[in-house]
Parts: structure tokens; sequence; C-alpha cells
């Protein structure tokens, strides 16, 4: 029987006065890769940020690994073993590549150890390579490899990824699928927010769709072609 | 020997002068900067703060015999913890406000404390002390140099250079210098950044407190002493920029050195120099010679 390692139930969360999120529910079990799909400003991005606490207030509950999450502080919640990378990637101009690399603490609290900084260099040769550059410098796809590659080593084992194949070249995008498969295999888990459909689709064991802050519907990839009309409907893909 | 007119010996003890200057001026420059940079506050109590350490180490010596060299090391925890208490009382809640805010609330502590420390001590200065190791002078053959004020320079070198090569060459730095740029992120990562703030806040003021110690011996402690240093500190900081570490301690020992010669060649402008070149560095740079232009 699959576990599951994050199950939101109910989650409400507001920025200032607006209300973004009404009660959304969804499970991600131990291993999987979960795809959000859903419209820009449906509430993909606030729901990984809610996850985190990042948001304005929020109400309902996050359960990771089975604690509680929701009261958390956010460097707290980082602490049960989540690894975000941003929609805007996050990377830091006063900091160098390696500095970027080597800056989220080690989080995995039940002995999980994250990959090794060689490991990522061997994965990701050209963050080698420009190491010692200041962490902006980087091309859009090193800042993006960059981002994930960071939050490998900590020990995180639920990494949510806000839209990474975003404004990048065909062959980037390939390459980050591939970083998702080797992920997968690894034991990661995987939250997925996407735009791009078709980076998404082959990647993903299970979707949610998501319409004006509320999970509308979940299915398994096996019943992504019987779906596909409903996709267009909501999505326009 | 004769330097367009004036005699070698003023010349060096002027710019000895200024470099003294200029080490205070580092010193809190550099405490503001960090304030600054992680906190998005103008720490306008700081003069408050550092006159906070002179009264350390006088209260210290008076009451409980406390001598110099404990001093220098108690004065800044007391005060930095006082600072601390401070950051989480009242500062937290502003930093997601105008800087504004931060300024009028750090003017009103000013004016609070400055009255506080009035009416206990009065406005007249309280003499200290300079430790006997460093009484004297040392001939070093080109000039006679006084060993307080050459201490003071080297503690101030010291203390500068060592926070530089903390925030710009270890992890810690480094995670200062991110969450600078993105405090929610640094947080997100699992790094505790509101006690991070906190105890960033009391360092810069424990440095400031530090700058009062060695400034004690020097000249009459007294309530305003802080008051008659951060005008010309805030000018310093304007002039270097806000977002450098280097920068600012590079500009305050440049503007003491600035303001050391101006007293030599034309005394009458020594006091406003600084505010003259703030003026340029406004016009030409508005984000300081060091600053990053946004």
């Amino acid at each position: 029987m699959a576990e599951a390692l994050l199950q939101v139930t109910n989650l409400h969360a507001h920025y200032g006065e607006s209300h973004i999120l009404h009660g959304v529910d969804f499970t991600v079990n131990k291993g999987e890769v979960v795809t959000l799909l859903g419209r820009n400003g449906a509430g993909r991005t606030t729901t990984l940020r809610a996850i985190l606490g990042l948001t304005g207030s929020r109400s309902g509950s996050i359960k990771i690994n089975g604690v509680e999450a929701i009261a958390l502080s956010t460097h707290k919640i980082a602490h049960l073993g989540l690894g975000y990378c941003p929609e805007e990637r996050g990377i830091f101009a006063s900091l160098s590549c390696e500095e970027n690399l080597l800056l989220p603490p080690v989080v995995g609290g039940n002995g999980t150890t994250g990959m090794s900084v060689s490991q990522i260099y061997d994965m990701f040769p050209n963050l080698k390579e420009r190491r010692d550059s200041q962490g902006t410098r980087l091309s859009g796809g090193e800042q993006q490899m960059l981002a994930v590659a960071r939050i490998l080593r900590t020990g995180a084992s639920l990494l949510l990824l806000d839209e990474i194949s975003e404004g990048l070249a065909p062959v980037i995008v390939q390459a980050l699928a591939r970083m998702i498969r080797m992920l997968k295999a690894k034991g990661y888990t995987i939250v997925m927010v996407e735009q791009n459909f078709r980076f998404a689709a082959p990647l993903a064991d299970r979707f949610y769709v998501m319409e004006h802050g509320k999970i509308v519907e979940g299915f398994a990839s096996a019943e992504l072609t019987a779906k596909m009309d409903m996709l267009h409907e909501y999505l326009g893909v | 020997m004769e330097i367009f007119g004036v005699p070698l010996q003023a010349m060096l003890g002027q710019l000895l002068l200024g470099l003294v200057n200029g080490s205070f001026y580092a010193m809190l420059s550099l405490g503001l900067a960090v304030i600054f940079g992680l906190l998005n506050i103008i720490n306008f109590s700081h003069g408050a703060l550092y006159m906070m350490g002179a009264y350390g180490a006088y209260i210290g010596l008076t009451t409980f015999e406390m001598n110099y060299w404990v001093a220098l090391v108690v004065a800044p925890l007391v005060v930095g913890a006082f600072g601390m208490v401070i950051e989480r009382a009242m500062l937290q809640w502003l930093y997601k406000l105008d800087h504004l805010y931060g300024l009028l609330l750090t003017f009103g502590l000013t004016l609070m404390l400055e009255g506080l420390f009035r009416s206990f001590f009065g406005v007249s200065g309280q003499p200290y002390p300079v430790p006997d190791a460093l009484r004297g002078a040392t001939d070093v053959g080109f000039m006679v140099l006084p060993n307080y004020r050459a201490w003071v320079v080297l503690a101030s070198l010291i203390v500068c250079f060592a926070t530089w090569f903390v925030i710009e060459r270890t992890k810690l730095g480094a995670y200062l210098r991110a969450a600078t740029e993105n405090p929610k992120l640094v947080q997100a990562f699992g790094i505790n950044v509101p006690l991070m703030v906190m105890l960033t806040f009391g360092f810069g003021v424990a440095l400031a407190a530090f700058a009062g110690v060695l400034a004690a011996p020097i000249i009459q402690v007294n309530p305003l002493m802080g008051s008659n240093l951060i005008i010309v500190v805030f000018a310093v900081v304007v002039i270097g920029g806000m977002g450098s570490i280097m920068g600012a301690i590079l500009t305050g020992l440049g503007l003491g050195l600035i303001e050391g010669l101006t007293k030599v060649f034309y005394p009458e402008a020594s006091s406003t120099v600084v505010f003259v070149i703030m003026i340029i560095v406004l016009l030409v740079r508005p984000a300081g010679l060091f600053g990053k232009e946004k």
C-alpha cells in the first residue's frame, strides 16, 4: 500500500486581503512524481508556497511524513525534509555558483542523505565549470540546474519544483526531463507545477488539475488519454 | 622637513588623528551597513549605542572596578544584548514598512537613551583613563606615535577586516548575504532567519559599543558623544554606498584621512569637508562610491 508523504487537506491561504486557496485537497505518496496542472492564477504556485508557509495566513492541514506542518514556521517545515525550487529560481547574486549550491543546510532529518557535491557536479558538469562565477551570471538553463541541484544535496526527500522548464531551450528542457527521471529512480518524491504539459505528461505518475484555488480533478497517468478532452477544457492545451 | 610649507611632524600628527577618526567612522558605518542590509532599518540609534558602550566601560570601572580589557569584551556583549531586546520588542514589526518608520523609531530611541544618560550623568564629560599598558608614546623614527591611538587604529582594522572576512568568505556570511537578498527563500531552505536577523542586529550594535569603549580614553565620556559622531557617520555611509562591506570600511578610513589633511591645509573646512564630498558623490554617483546602481 502506498504511503502518503504529503497530505494536504482543506488548505486555505491568503495574500493580505485576497483569499487565494479555497480548500485544496491532495495526496502525494512516497516515490511519486505528481504534477499540478492548471491555468495561470489557478493557485498552483500558491499551493507550493503555502505548504512552506510562505503565504500570508493559512488554515487546513498539511501533513508531511505524518507531521502536521500547518502551524510550523517556514524553516521548521523545511527540516521535515522539503526542498523548494521557486518559480523565479532564486539564485543569489551576491553568492558564487558554488556558494549557491552549498547554501541550503541539510534537512533530511530521518537519516536520508542527499547527493554529494561530486555526484551533483557529475550530473551537472556546467555547474562545476562555472563554480566561481557569480550566481546570476550563469545562463538561464544553468541557473535552473543550480536551483534544482542545490536542494539535492540537503537530504530533502520531497521536492517542490515550480515551473522548472519555463523559458528554457528545448535541449535544456530535455536534460531536465532526464534529471527528473533519474531523481525518481533514486526514490525522490516530487511535486511539480508545470505550464509545459508536454514536459510534464511523460514524467508524472499522477496529475491534479487546479482551478480557482481548488483541486478540481485528479487522475493517474494511465488515464491521461481518456482525460485529454477534459484537460483541453481546463487548460486549453 | 616640510611639505607645502607644513612641517612633516604636524602633517603626520594630523594624519594619525584622521586615521583614528576614520577608524571610528569605519566601525560605525560597517555596523550600519550590515544592519541596513539585513533588517532594512536605518539605525539612527547607532550613535546612542556607541555612547552606551563608552558608559559601559565607565560604569564598569567606577562601580565594578572592571579594567579596560574586560570592559572591551563585556560592554559590547551587554549593549549587544540590549540591542537584541530592542530588535525583538520593536524593530521586528517594522521590516515590511518604509525605511522612514525604522528611522523615526530609532531616532526616538536615541532621544530617550541620551535623555536617560543625561539625567544620570549630566552633560559634562567623565574622564576615563588610558589603560596602563598603552600609556605613553613610541618614537618610530619619523614621528612620535601615541600608543593608545595606535592601538585604536589597529583594533579597528582587525575588527573591520575580521567582519569583512566572515561576511564575504564564510558559510555564515553566505547565509547573511543570501538573506539580505531574499530572506523568505533562505528560510524556506531551513535556516532560522528571524534568529539570524536578531543576532546580526546584536552584532552591529556590539560593534558600535566596542567603538564606544575604544573612544572612552580619547574623548570625555558624555551622553551626546554619539550624536556628534553619527551625523558624520551617516554622511560616510551615503558616500560609500549601502551595498558594500569593504566600501563602508574603506570610505570610513579614507574620509578620516581626508578630514585630517583638511585640518592641515585649510582648518576652517575640516568639519564640513565630509559633507561637501557627500554632496559631490550624491550628484555624480547617487548610489555611493561602492554601492550598486539600481
